[in-house]
């Protein structure tokens, strides 16, 4: 009698456990296969979207009318557009938060796969999936780095502030800043193991590819200066896609002429909008005025907004600014690469590459430089042209204040009210959002 | 006296009727005048001394009733002497019959643990569609917040953060797990409000906000049958738009002509999304363009000028609310059996024209089938159906989160309806009709018309129960129930409807003039349908024996109960009701939206399914012994465990407990108080809980459709990150209480002290780890909430003219004593009081400001920075908690009601007072950014600084431009906007005629009652001198008068 009550308790015990392991919410998932990996790495929605913008507003690119700018509901924006220090504290998502996220993301994958061991059908997958997490580690770091560090100076790379390198899902992991120096290491680190992971092609422009992989490490090399790594990366990405789009089979007249997901695009990722969409934000008049009469850009990027010119060129084809990775890019930064390495020839057959299709058809004479410095002027005024409101003017700002010839002083003036950036200000380096500084401990930036 | 011997002694022999005396009183030998006295179809009513002679015979049964008492029987063994019959108080008194705890009755004077009970008397007080808005003003500790639409009801205070705040409702044994608005009022008996440990540890990790047991009415063995038939109807007045605090539409159109000229709408003329931008800005647009003339302007806006939406909205949208209720009850029973039949109908529509219908059935029964064991077996079956009305002042809004302006109009003079602002410019849907689009106008009066809004549910209770008794004092009990219900809303938008040609001409494609609708013209039909399904199954051993000096109440055993939602939802486009057919739609394409060609959309798909399951194995046991009948002590275990917390709490499982003691002083030989003939003390402490379903101990990831234009199929996000250490929140809670009942002053004096630990709350984490809002539920609180509540009634006139009193009293108090601040910087406390604001020390609503130094002589607010008045808003804006204003709680910390009864002849009058003190709240005021972006004034722009000197009478800072969100913020968060609650409003009165066949022979029933109840009727005193109900808050317009008018038979 007595056994038989002990193995009623025992099977009652059992079941109990049993009954008490259903999910409560089906759509509350605990991920544990790579299908709940992959939809992770899905959610384009979460990490390939609000990409880091504040170098773009504060960036020379843009201006505001002084009654716009008043009429700015956001404190950050405003303060960004002039320079100030109170950024990032008026919003919970913001150019910090929102790379961290894709970084969880990417934590939360890599940490999953670690306990699944691949079989020979599924390796294909496992690869996939790991390579595209540190992918967008890599660019949420890399990100970061250019909004939140000093410009990479070789010199002071190991004791300037990086950012936090949160290399776990674990939310107790307490956050320290890296220096500079490691902070690019680990980029280097993930998106080259990245690109030996991920594979050739993808279904959806949202999911990286090799290409893509490598044309994130000529971004990560050409902020760091290293030009001759740059050239390398360029020419892997390269290898993959070398294609571009030829403005001339476009419709100008469309509201967003530059079609979403073309051929060129290696990663496709968006940036913010508010006070950049026009006829709010818009673009500089001297620069507007540098496009010839036969470059296409000129009708494909801009329309009359307002009293001035707005940008409409967007690969996102619609007011959201493109911030993937695209093979102009890559073209453009293996052209400046090659006139930095001293030949000037190939530099300008690679900007040629990518001017020739953005002219229209019969009407443009290629470029030519005599020596090393009118080809980098040309590729350096070109770069800026071509590449504008992608996220990487306020980079490029950076990294070419550190160079005489090229450093500029950036003014905005509203009403009587005049505001400078002088070259090596501080304010290149935006603060951290005062809320993390106070719960993380890190040190703020000056 | 020998002829009345010889008479009483002959009778049953002679066969006649004889007459038998008594006396009815109550416990405490006060006479009960005007009870009613039944024997077979003869009725009669006790005299002012509680004596009554009627006709009856050996043998027969006496049925002795009164409102307010509990029904009592008496069976005439000889007719010798007079015979004395004692009614019990249905009201909460210490005589009440018995509490409920659903899982045992215990005769109330055996208990040790704080219990109310709410008898069937006082329910029936107050006319409400649903049971537990019936309770407000009727026990003490229970708090009513109406601040937001749809009350809310707590008991004795708050004790969690962010898990569910409602206490646990059972309905007779089990959990109700529908809605429990499904519940006709006339179907409850009793309510038993459980608020201690000891009461309520019984339901374990669900009891922390108190349990309400709802116990139905049934039938009695041996009860004679009894049909009760009530009907009432409602009539509520429309609710004064006129209190809303809107900007004249003359001040309205001075700023945006102040706005206009200063250039704030210059880039919204060129919006690319075509905003709206409002009439008298296109007026000065044109003005300014020379379109139209500076004099035609002028009287333009001065015919504007007197126009007041809200005359418009009272008149076109707003009517009188009705609501009628119906019910019949049959109760009764056999020498073995007893039935209980009800039937109900309740019909209301509401303000808005909204209209509510639902009907209920109910049908219990018990049988004693030995002598050893019992059944009982109930059905209750509820039917609802629900149809919206008109839009309400508050649903009427230009899009882009705007309020509309106050010179709107919704119809013209001859009551035509016109069209109001909606999403796009005037000019550019007159364009857009050009072009062959949709008319894009929002007429509001024409627009509900083509909405058919409907909701419909079933609920379907089944309840069996066996009982058997194994000895004299051993008892098995098995129970089961099953609860189904099943909710079906429909929502039909009609190709009239706004949001449906909205939908279509968004999405309309135009290559070169010829259009082509991805979103088909036509009804737009979403379906949504619900369904719950419910088991639950106890087995309890109950233990019950009494020895010459003592007794021992037991009961132990176990229950499982699962609790599934399923849920799904659908969207079909171009449907067409009377063919029933629809159209496909691409979901897969992403199309440039009509207005704006930048911007590309998907048609979001609209269909979608959800599952939960919550699954609870519990085991309990509960034991009382009682030591000649003065000393009780009572202990209480519960062990919980759940699907919803991990793997580690289900295997702690820490036991929930409680311990009790009581002493009936009056039973004592000492005891010689006659004043007082009963007096208790009791005392109890234990541990309850508290759990919140949202929340799981895994990493979790949420799937979501194919909804964004990136990708095509499922994808997913992050819902939560992993919390291994999730537990229910544990409420360690004290109570102390004593009893007495006197001859003229009964009632009872509270006090308890609530310890939660482990309270979930939002703990900070640096929104580095990957988490942007930067905070994360976790279980890191403890509070203390302690408090006193007490209930006393007077008898003060008892005879044929009777007046009584009954004081409901609270004090309560709570105080976080541990949290992680989400933050030290001062704008994360400056809230409405509504949300729970977490800060250490403090109640968990309350109300901080930033300290107040005036005006300056530009008319700018004033803070204090470093000690010093300061107009620095952005070093304000970081003022430390510490350099706050703390003014104290948002809900009050005594509050309570008095209620006089007033009888005389079969009339009673009686009217319920509420007080509410020691609180406090933040006016609303003019906010320049909210009124330059979203268009929502206040009438205090009128009372604002205009010229140097101002400052001396107004504390309404001045307009200027730009607007500076940090000035507008410091002032809409000064203490100059916070007021003192406190106030006293009479809630209600009723009086009713009650007539019965014993006194009105022609009556044709046994007895009839009429009655009148007026509820809402107005404040008689409030602390802030700015006309405001500090009980509804913001735009929730305080609940207008009704008045309702009933009957009440009984066959």
């Amino acid at each position: 009698m007595s056994r038989i009550i002990i193995l009623l308790l025992l099977l009652t015990g059992i079941s109990c456990k049993k009954y008490l392991d259903l999910r409560p919410d089906k759509k509350q998932v605990v991920a544990h296969s790579l299908k709940d990996y992959s939809a992770l790495l899905d959610g384009a929605r979460f990490i390939n979207i609000a990409y880091p913008d504040a170098g773009e507003i504060a960036s020379d690119n843009l201006w505001l009318t002084a009654v716009d700018y008043a009429a700015l509901p956001d404190r950050t924006g405003q303060n960004l557009y002039t320079w100030g220090t109170d950024v990032f504290n008026d919003n919970e998502t913001n150019d910090w938060t929102i790379p961290y996220q894709a970084v969880l993301y990417a934590n939360t994958v890599l940490e999953g796969l670690g306990e699944i061991v691949p079989d020979t059908a599924s390796t294909g997958e496992w690869n996939r999936l790991k390579g595209a997490a540190l992918f967008f580690r890599g660019l949420a770091y890399y990100n970061l780095a250019q909004q939140f560090c000093a410009p990479y100076n070789s010199a002071t790379a190991t004791t300037d502030q990086g950012i936090v390198l949160r290399q776990t899902a674990a939310i107790s992991e307490v956050s320290v800043r890296a220096s500079v120096a490691a902070t690019y290491t680990q980029i280097e680190m993930d998106l080259t193991e990245a690109a030996a992971l991920l594979p050739v092609a993808q279904l959806y422009k949202t999911r990286p590819s090799k290409a893509a992989a490598f044309a994130a490490l000529t971004r990560m090399a050409l902020s760091r200066e290293s030009y001759v790594e740059a050239k390398r990366w360029c020419d892997s990405a390269l290898t993959y896609n070398n294609r571009l789009l030829d403005y001339n089979t476009l419709n100008p007249s469309a509201a967003n002429p530059v079609p979403r997901f073309n051929e060129e695009v290696l990663f496709h990722a968006t940036g913010g909008r508010g006070m950049l969409v026009p006829p709010v934000g818009k673009v500089d008049s001297l620069l507007y005025r540098s496009y010839a009469a036969n470059d296409l850009r000129r009708s494909i990027f801009f329309k009359a907004a307002g009293t001035g010119v707005g940008f409409y060129g967007s690969y996102d084809a619609s007011t959201y600014l493109f911030m993937g990775l695209a093979t102009d890019e890559v073209y453009i930064t293996r052209a400046e690469c090659l006139a930095r390495g001293g030949n000037v020839s190939a530099a300008m057959t690679d900007l040629n590459a990518v001017l020739i299709k953005r002219f229209r058809a019969g009407t443009f004479i290629p470029y030519t430089a005599a020596n090393v410095q009118e080809a980098l002027d040309k590729i350096i005024a070109e770069r800026r042209k071509e590449l504008l409101f992608r996220g990487l003017r306020w980079t490029d700002l950076r990294r070419l204040n550190r160079d005489p010839r090229y450093r500029v002083t950036l003014k905005r003036v509203i009403g009587n009210q005049v505001y400078t950036l002088e070259w090596n200000s501080p304010r290149y380096i935006f603060p951290i959002p005062e809320n993390v500084i106070r719960r993380s401990g890190i040190p703020q930036n000056p | 006296m020998k002829q009345l011997l010889f008479l009483l002694l002959l009778a049953p022999f002679l066969g006649i009727g004889q007459t038998v005396t008594g006396k009815v009183t109550t416990h405490t030998g006060n006479p009960i005048p005007g009870a009613t006295v039944t024997n077979r179809t003869i009725s009669t009513q006790t005299a002012t001394t509680g004596a009554f002679t009627i006709a009856a015979s050996l043998g027969d049964t006496l049925h002795i009733t009164h409102t307010g008492y509990e029904p009592a029987v008496a069976v005439i063994r000889q007719i010798v002497s007079v015979i004395s019959i004692t009614l019990t108080s249905a009201d909460q008194t210490l005589a009440a019959v018995t509490v409920a705890t659903g899982y045992q009755r215990l005769p109330r004077e055996r208990a040790t643990g704080s219990f109310s009970v709410v008898g069937e008397g006082l329910l029936n007080r107050s006319v409400t569609t649903d049971v537990l808005s019936r309770l407000e003003g009727t026990a003490p500790g229970l708090f009513f917040d109406k601040r937001l639409p749809g009350a809310t009801l707590s008991i004795r205070g708050r004790s969690t953060i962010y898990a569910g705040r409602d206490p646990l409702v059972i309905v007779d044994n089990f959990p109700y797990e529908g809605d429990i608005a499904n519940i006709n009022p006339a179907d409850v008996e009793s309510v038993t409000l459980l608020k201690d440990a000891a009461a309520a540890s019984i339901w374990g990790t669900r009891a922390a906000n108190g349990v309400i047991v709802i116990s139905t009415r049934k039938g009695r063995v041996g009860a004679a049958p009894s049909l009760s038939v009530t009907a009432n109807a409602t009539v509520q007045d429309k609710p004064d738009l006129f209190a809303l605090p809107q900007m004249s539409a003359a001040s309205f159109i001075e700023v945006e002509r102040f706005l206009f000229a200063k250039g704030f709408y210059n880039s919204q003329e060129t919006s690319p999304n075509r905003l709206p931008l409002s009439p008298v800005v296109e007026l000065l647009i044109r003005a300014r363009s020379g379109a139209l003339s500076a004099a035609a302007l002028e009287a333009e806006l001065v015919n504007l000028y007197t126009v007041d939406v809200r005359r418009d909205m009272d008149r076109y949208l707003y009517q009188r609310a009705i609501r009628q209720q119906y019910a019949a009850t049959l109760t009764g029973g056999g020498t073995a059996h007893a039935y209980g039949l009800s039937l109900g109908y309740d019909r209301n529509w509401d303000n808005l024209a909204a209209t509510f219908g639902r009907y209920t059935a109910r049908l219990s029964n018990s049988w004693q089938w030995s002598r050893r064991g019992s059944l009982e077996a109930a059905v209750v079956y509820t039917q609802t159906a629900a149809r919206t009305g008109r839009p309400s002042y508050s649903n009427i809004t230009p899009a882009a989160a705007k309020d509309l302006y106050p010179y709107a109009r919704l119809a013209d003079s001859a009551g035509n309806a016109l069209p109001v602002l909606k999403d796009y410019r005037g000019s550019y849907i007159t364009a857009a009709k050009a072009a062959g689009l949709l008319d894009w106008s929002y007429i509001p009066l024409e627009d509900y018309k083509h909405t058919d809004n409907r909701t419909a549910s079933r609920d379907l209770v089944l309840n069996l129960g066996a009982t058997y008794k194994l000895t004299s004092a051993l008892s098995l009990e098995a129970r089961y129930q099953y609860e189904g219900a099943n909710t079906e809303a429909g929502n039909q938008q009609g190709l009239g409807s706004y949001n449906t040609r909205n939908t279509v001409n968004r999405y309309t494609q135009s290559v070169g003039g010829t259009l082509s609708y991805p979103v088909p013209v036509g009804a737009i039909l979403d379906l949504e349908s619900s369904t719950l399904s419910a088991h639950a199954g106890r087995g309890q051993l109950s233990y019950n024996k009494a020895w010459s000096k003592g007794s021992l109440t037991a009961i132990a055993g176990g229950e499982v109960r699962e609790s599934a939602l399923s849920g799904s939802f659908n969207r079909v486009y171009g449907y067409d009701g009377e063919i029933l057919t629809y159209t496909n739609v691409n979901y897969d394409s992403s199309y440039r939206l009509y207005y704006n060609n930048s911007l590309r959309s998907t048609i979001a798909p609209s269909t979608g399914f959800r599952e939960t399951v919550n699954r609870y194995v519990s085991s309990f046991a509960n034991a009382a012994y009682t030591w000649r009948g003065r000393y009780t002590v009572s202990a209480s275990l519960r062990r919980d465990a759940s699907n919803l917390f991990g793997v580690a709490t289900n295997q702690k499982g820490v036991p929930l407990w409680s311990a009790g003691a009581s002493w009936s002083l009056d039973k004592e030989s000492f005891y010689r108080w006659s004043a007082v003939p009963r007096l208790k003390l009791r005392a109890t402490y234990g541990h309850n809980g508290n759990v919140d379903n949202s929340l799981s101990a895994y990493t979790t990831i949420s799937y979501f459709n194919s909804g964004n234009s990136f990708i095509t199929g499922a994808y997913a996000g992050v819902s939560r990150p992993a919390n291994p250490d999730l537990r229910w929140e544990r409420v360690g809670t004290l109570n102390a209480g004593i009893d007495f009942e006197g001859r003229i002053l009964t009632g009872s004096v509270e006090y308890y002290r609530k310890e939660a630990a482990d309270l979930i709350g939002d703990a900070p984490v640096d929104p580095t780890v990957g988490w942007p809002s930067g905070k994360l539920r976790r279980n890191i609180g403890a509070m203390i909430n302690r408090g006193v509540d007490v209930e006393l009634t007077a008898r003060v006139v008892n005879s044929a003219f009777g007046w009584s009193v009954t004081l409901l009293g609270s004090w309560n108090s709570a105080r976080l004593t541990e949290y992680d601040s989400i933050s030290s910087a001062a704008s994360a406390y400056l809230t409405s009081g509504i949300s729970t604001v977490p800060a250490v020390g403090k109640p968990l609503n309350n109300i901080f400001s930033y300290p107040w130094a005036g005006l300056d002589a530009a008319g700018d607010p004033l803070g204090i920075v470093n000690g010093q008045p300061s107009k620095d808003y952005l070093a304000i804006s970081r003022t430390p908690v510490s350099g706050l204003v703390y003014h104290g709680s948002a809900t009050p910390v005594v509050f309570g009601w008095l209620r006089n009864t007033f009888n005389w002849r079969g009339i009673e009058l009686s009217a319920n007072l509420s007080y509410r003190f020691g609180y406090y709240f933040r006016r609303a005021s003019v906010n320049y950014n909210n009124l330059f972006n979203s268009w929502r004034g206040h009438s205090d722009y009128d009372r604002r600084w205009q010229s140097p000197g101002d400052e001396a009478f107004t504390s309404v800072p001045s307009m200027v431009y730009p607007v500076n969100t940090r000035r507008e913020s410091f002032y809409e968060n000064a203490s100059v906007l916070v007021e003192k609650g406190d106030n006293i409003r009479l809630h209600d009165i009723r009086l009713g005629y009650t007539l019965k066949k014993a006194k009105a022979g022609w009556l044709p029933v046994r007895s009839v009652q009429f009655y009148g109840f007026a509820q809402n009727i107005g404040i008689l005193w409030r602390a802030n001198r700015h006309g405001l109900d500090p009980d509804y808050y913001a735009t929730n317009l305080p609940a207008p008068l009704a008045l309702t008018l009933g009957l009440k038979a009984t066959f």
